[in-house]
């Protein structure tokens, strides 16, 4: 895994207009990764490792139902982030990620954004906004998925 | 007595009998039918619909689907959500079926030039924006990038598959397709289609949006493209409403002081804000 | 939405016909003005007394209306009452409007006949001519806003509709003694009737024999006129009764309604709580849509006989209070009585301006008198105003309906 530098983060979505102290608090979190297509990038039930900032390739949320196999809740992609466990005790994943095709992505190390946060109140906020904007979005698709946009009665 | 008659003499809820050329499953319940016209001739503007008429059942507002530059078939897609629509599912070629129209706004392709396109069909949604991408095909180099972004309920929900494809394989287009379920044998996106309106690429100050589906999907797809910076006055949508006549008469179409068979069916996000978030209006 | 005009206060003009009478008749040049219609190929129609009400139906003569009587009207309420005189026109509007006979409830707009060639139309019926004897003020403009619906500039025509109208002959009538309800006043449709008629009527209540005012408003109404025998010359004293009596007409009016800046108040309240208190009284009858004169939703039914060889499209009025009205796939988008009697008021007082130029509302009174619960829309506007929640920002009031 290669050290990455905050030159590689700023042209993606989620850090833009992010002060280029805090790209740097990531950059010093971040490492480059790769998965094969298929392989896991993490389980249900593993230690929550950090998030993963998709660079290429899609990736699939998922969960593994007994009896259905596993079951595609969302897809991620190019610019999107995935992981947000590391966040909060005890630190868990509760879904599964899987590599759809071949991917490569940045994973932040969870216990060295947890450090920073500590540390830096100023970085603790740039997390929580971001964070707090991805879960809004994800749950606003998730409603969206929910109610059933297409249904129809007669 | 033949029914060659001046349209504008003719009682404008009297049916122009058309025949049935073609006919083919879409989907579970959706099909499309190609209609003759009678004098092989029939203009429309994409987004405009005509109500189409099952003899001695009832009428439908259905959009054209068609390409608008053959004048010689009328295509259309409908989905079986009741008896009139049923009666129709149930004609065969030769079989003659009555409408009339064109009827309503249209699309704005004229605006859109020069700039990036970007359309957004959710489920059957995508019929009433498959003449757009055929006019701006037609004359691609009017418009910079054009990007179709499609969503439905599932992998078998997915209209015009064949032409779905096709599309991808093209060069000047950006197809994204998503589904909010997947089923196993399911390899692409999967999440609601505002989710894809974050992936696209396009320059916003530049870009036209036209937006067709349920209108719960339509209301999140403008505030996505909103938040986006995409401009309301450039964000358009296709608002349904009950009709009984297409004309303006019956009066069940209202949606505030519009008549969504003349004002509309395609209005402007900027022109119906204020109505979208009110309920049941 | 598209370029429309600007809400205005008194659309109509309206105009003091008596001023310009050009002669006098009594009971029996009535009579001969009724006979010469019907001798024409009219089928009259006026006033008459039917199963307690005054109603328009086809009349003969003066001896079918409703000579000495009034009708007392209230909200949710009508009765009729001697008035102890022989006066021909001393009441006001009951519960049909002239729409009836110029957009009938129920008409064939299409029929087709299919032969071994195909579909072919079935020609239509002819249209009746009809004469409508006594129409009033707010009548004559909401027979001119049906005109902008059917037959207006920019819209499709209705052959049906057109038919008729452009056949049918008016002879209007003066209110000199407003009803209960009528607010023909605030909207500038009356109480004087005009314009819009071939011949106006004022009837002069001097206490005697029946005289009336004649104003020709069209040369097919001079023509007519010329064949009553008995025209006597108009007096400068008469004219002045006229005017006495239309001048008390208007300070005699017993309502209003406030049309002040009404369009953007009842479009700015969309979300105000008063509309759930006027759906807990509301019974989504129907009726106000019925005795409206102005109204004019429809639907279509569609039949066709059982060997397939005969197609028919009828249309017949609609309501927008019925429960499928606003029905597409997934259910209706107006599911309760809230939103339903919304799109009515706000489509009566405020948005007809956005699509005709004028309020859909002539100040007829009849939803008020006819409603089974009573509800007054003068009233349910002045309790919108009375607590007007529009702000500078869109949508901060609480949601209320459900």
């Amino acid at each position: 895994m290669t050290e990455v530098d905050a030159n590689g983060l700023i042209g993606f979505r989620f850090f833009a207009g992010m002060a280029p102290e805090f790209v740097e608090r990531f950059a010093d979190a971040g490492r480059e990764v790769s998965f094969a297509t298929d392989e896991m990038i993490f389980r249900e039930g593993d230690d929550a490792t950090g998030a993963y900032m998709i660079r290429g390739g899609d990736a699939a949320l998922e969960q593994h139902i007994p009896g259905r196999g596993h079951h595609i809740i969302q897809t991620v992609h190019r610019g999107e982030v995935v992981g947000w466990s590391w966040l909060f005790p005890p630190y868990r994943c509760r879904f599964d990620a899987r590599a759809l095709t071949d991917v490569d992505a940045i994973g932040f190390g969870g216990a060295a954004l947890r450090e920073a946060i500590t540390s830096d109140t100023g970085f603790a906020a740039v997390v929580y906004e971001r964070w707090g904007k991805l879960l809004v979005g994800r749950l606003e698709s998730a409603r969206l998925q929910l109610v059933d946009i297409y249904a129809q009665r007669d | 007595m033949h029914s060659v008659i001046d349209p504008a003499l003719r009682e404008p809820m009297a049916p122009v009998p058309f025949r049935v050329g073609a006919k083919r499953d879409e989907l579970l319940d959706t099909f499309t039918i190609e209609l003759a016209p009678p004098n092989s001739s029939f203009a429309f503007a994409p987004g405009q619909f005509t109500m189409l008429y099952a003899y001695g059942v009832g009428e439908v507002p259905i959009s054209v689907s068609g390409d608008p530059a053959n004048p010689t078939v009328v295509t259309q897609t409908i989905r079986r959500v009741g008896a009139v629509t049923r009666a129709l599912g149930s004609v065969q070629p030769g079989d003659v079926v009555g409408m009339r129209g064109p009827f309503g706004t249209s699309w704005p392709l004229e605006a859109a030039k020069g700039g990036d396109v970007v359309l957004v069909a959710g489920g059957i949604g995508l019929a009433p924006l498959r003449p757009v991408l055929y006019a701006i095909l037609a004359d691609r180099a009017s418009y910079q990038r054009v990007v179709l972004l499609y969503g439905s309920r599932s992998p078998h929900d997915l209209l015009y598959g064949g032409e779905l494809r096709e599309w991808r394989s093209r060069f000047d287009l950006d197809v994204y397709v998503t589904v909010d379920r997947a089923d196993p044998g399911w390899h692409g996106s999967v999440g609601v289609v505002t989710t894809l309106i974050e992936r696209a690429d396009f320059e916003p100050g530049t870009t036209t949006a036209m937006v067709c589906g349920p209108e719960i999907m339509m209301r999140y797809a403008a505030e996505t493209l909103l938040s986006e910076n995409v401009t309301p006055g450039r964000i358009s949508l296709s608002i349904e409403r009950n009709m009984k006549c297409g004309i303006g008469f019956c009066g069940h179409c209202q949606y505030g002081g519009n008549f969504v068979c003349s004002d509309g069916p395609v209005f402007t996000y900027a022109e119906v804000e204020s109505l979208l978030r009110v309920r049941e209006v | 939405m598209p370029g429309r005009a600007s809400p205005v206060r008194s659309e109509h003009f309206v105009q003091e016909g008596y001023l310009a009478a050009s002669g006098v008749i009594d009971r029996a040049g009535l009579d001969e003005l009724i006979s010469a219609l019907r001798g024409d190929g009219y089928t009259t129609i006026g006033p008459t007394l039917r199963d307690g009400v005054i109603l328009y139906d086809e009349i003969t003569g003066t001896a079918d209306l409703p000579i000495g009587w009034t009708d007392r009207q209230r909200p949710g309420g009508y009765r009729l009452e001697e008035r102890g005189d022989d006066r021909l026109f001393g009441f006001v509007v009951g519960p049909r409007s002239w729409k009836r006979y110029l957009y009938p409830e129920r008409s064939v707009v299409w029929a087709g006949q299919r032969n071994e060639d195909g579909w072919h139309d079935a020609p239509p019926a002819p249209a009746p001519r009809y004469a409508f004897i006594g129409a009033r003020g707010c009548e004559l403009a909401a027979i001119a806003i049906q005109d902008s619906v059917f037959m207006g500039e920019g819209r499709p025509v209705d052959p049906t509709y057109a038919g008729r109208r452009t056949q049918a002959f008016i002879v209007a009538v003066d209110c000199d003694e407003p009803g209960e309800n009528c607010f023909c006043l605030s909207m500038g449709t009356g109480p004087s009737a005009g314009p819009g008629y071939d011949l106006a009527l004022h009837e002069l209540a001097d206490g005697s024999d029946v005289r009336l005012l004649v104003t020709v408003g069209t040369e097919r109404g001079e023509e007519l006129l010329h064949r009553v025998s008995g025209l006597a010359s108009v007096t400068d004293t008469d004219v002045t009764q006229a005017a006495e009596q239309m001048e008390h007409a208007a300070t005699a009016m017993k309502h209003a309604l406030d049309t002040e800046d009404i369009h953007d108040l009842l479009l700015g309240n969309l979300t105000h709580p008063h509309w759930a208190d006027v759906a807990e009284r509301c019974l989504a009858c129907a009726n106000c849509t019925l005795v409206c004169p102005t109204c004019f939703c429809s639907t279509v039914e569609d039949d066709m006989t059982l060997d397939g060889s005969e197609a028919t499209r009828t249309r017949r009025w609609d309501s927008c209070f019925s429960a499928d009205f606003s029905y597409i796939h997934g259910g209706p988008i107006r599911p309760g009585t809230a939103s339903r009697y919304r799109q009515w008021l706000t489509h009566k007082l405020a948005t007809w301006y956005d699509q005709f130029g004028v309020s859909g509302c002539v100040g007829c009174g009849r939803c008020i008198t006819w409603c089974p619960v009573g509800i007054d829309l003068t009233a349910e506007v002045a309790a919108i105003r009375a607590a007007d929640q529009r702000t500078g920002t869109p949508l901060t009031t609480p949601e209320v309906l459900k």
